[in-house]
């Protein structure tokens, strides 16, 4: 009885082998030195983006308290510095809306689910509040910032009151 | 003679120990873990060492935080305090904790399963999903430590540690409800009055504090989730009867046909089920054993309770990698009880 169990663990470790196959090039590209080499392409773009944040935020382009509204607040401010907020998670675009609009930049991901559906389609709806500053080279972009337009948010409020 | 067995054995345990060493490193990666939660209780870290409280500085109104629990950011703030901000050092620390719970196993179970200890030992060490959270600043293995260090402690008749070790775990993960609520019933079956009532009491008033913070910063955000029919649609309202039995279905599936099997054997899909009905089987064959099994099938239960009744969208192996190490223990004893059964045909 006790070597079927052995033979179990032998199979156990032999099912590891492929794992440890693929996981090396990862280790040897961490040893060199790349530390994202295993990062997903979808979050590849966003660390890029938050790069190119951090880079306008240092050279003045961005204020430091600008607020980021983006899927994931805390990569936001742990890879660019800026305090960040999540869109709501709901279908009534009219919050969606007016919770963005108070603040400077937006991330929208063409391949976040979150993004997708909650997010995207009322920056499409309402295209004249937000102005594109950033997106990645395809041509249906995967990633694109945009700036609020606070002088048309301004404009709206005025035609509110 | 029995000095050198002794001898034998431990030396047994640290090959075993460089094993799962050289397991641990091919399959380790020096990145920071990309799901958002290591991001969360690092910021809270700094949050804590800059003075700021338990803050969610990354948010302009930096609130208090109101959903992860504190242990987790309070050892990841005293390791930045002594070794400087550097995500790797957590990344060690899962390491050595890793090589830790090999090394409490070792010592809960050398008692009570005899050679049956170095296939449990064997099946945690090549186990992909625990070599795959050894690697990750995330809370499992700290948590899986203080859970099997406060089983430890009970073994050798050391409450105070356990009932610490308990508050510690409900402080890393909410989910300790379930070893609490173990050694509770146990107690209550028992009908042990004395310790059920120095256990209540005194791990009631170990978590106190951080639950009436919790109620002041806002309410239990925990059972907000749990009541949501989704966490992910705020428009879909709370809970009703029906979606509750649809997300039971659902999570038993997920759980027992599909992630069952990545961790007690390197197994995904149909295997599953096989694996944790037998490991279920086997724990519960386990009841006559020792009060240790008694215990052990308590908290299984409970927390795969607590799975099932979980947001559905948050199903994943590693709400099983926390009660791993009991699910190989039932799996050997269900394997062995199964194949004497079949023997017992012929």
């Amino acid at each position: 009885m006790r070597k079927i169990f052995w033979l179990v663990i032998i199979l156990n470790f032999i099912l590891l082998i492929p794992r440890f196959k693929a996981n090396l090039p990862v280790l040897k590209s961490n040893l060199a030195g790349d530390l994202i080499a295993a990062i997903p392409l979808g979050v590849n773009d966003l660390l890029h983006a938050f790069d190119w944040l951090k880079a306008q935020k240092e050279n003045g382009s961005i204020r430091d308290d600008a607020v980021v509204v983006c899927s994931k607040p805390q990569f936001c401010y742990y890879y660019a510095g800026l305090r960040s907020v999540s869109f709501p998670f709901t279908e009534n675009k009219n919050l969606v809306f007016s919770t963005i609009i108070q603040a400077d930049l937006i991330i929208a991901e063409n391949t976040q689910y979150l993004s997708q559906v909650y997010l995207n389609q009322v920056l499409m709806d309402s295209s004249e509040y937000f102005r594109p500053i950033y997106r990645t080279a395809e041509k249906v972009p995967v990633l694109v910032i945009f700036a609020v337009r606070k002088d048309e948010v301004k404009k709206l409020h005025d035609k509110q009151l | 003679m029995k000095l050198k067995f002794f001898k034998s054995f431990e030396l047994r345990l640290a090959g075993l120990l460089f094993l799962q060493l050289i397991l641990i490193f091919l399959a380790f990666d020096f990145q920071i873990f990309m799901g958002g939660d290591a991001h969360s209780d690092i910021l809270l870290a700094e949050s804590i060492l800059s003075g700021n409280g338990y803050r969610d500085i990354w948010d302009p109104q930096q609130p208090q935080d109101n959903w992860r629990r504190p242990g987790m950011p309070v050892l990841i703030a005293f390791l930045y305090l002594l070794f400087g901000h550097n995500y790797l050092i957590i990344k060690f620390l899962m390491v050595l904790l890793t090589c830790m719970i090999t090394v409490l196993l070792y010592l809960v179970f050398k008692d009570e399963i005899g050679d049956n200890l170095w296939f449990l030992l064997l099946l945690f060490i090549t186990n992909a999903a625990i070599l795959e959270f050894a690697r990750y600043e995330l809370t499992e293995i700290p948590y899986l430590f203080v859970i099997l260090l406060s089983i430890y402690f009970w073994k050798k008749q050391k409450y105070i540690g356990t009932i610490l070790c308990l508050i510690l775990a409900y402080h890393i993960r909410t989910e300790a409800l379930a070893l609490i609520g173990a050694f509770l019933i146990y107690y209550l079956l028992q009908k042990n009055w004395k310790k059920l009532l120095i256990f209540g009491a005194s791990i009631l008033a170990g978590i106190l504090p951080w639950t009436l913070r919790s109620i002041m910063v806002g309410g239990n955000q925990q059972i907000k989730v749990l009541l949501a029919k989704n966490e992910y649609e705020l428009d879909s309202g709370m809970i009703g009867f029906a979606d509750l039995i649809q997300r039971i279905i659902h999570n038993f599936k997920q759980y027992f046909f599909k992630y069952g099997g990545v961790v007690i054997l390197n197994s995904e899909g149909f295997l599953s089920i096989l694996i944790m009905l037998l490991a279920i089987v086997g724990l519960f064959k386990s009841l006559k054993i020792s009060s240790t099994s008694k215990l052990i099938f308590l908290f299984v239960i409970f927390h795969l309770l607590v799975m099932v009744l979980w947001q559905p969208s948050a199903t994943h192996y590693r709400y099983l990698v926390t009660i791993s190490p009991f699910l190989m223990l039932g799996f050997i004893y269900g394997f062995y009880s199964s194949l004497k059964f079949v023997k017992g045909l012929f």
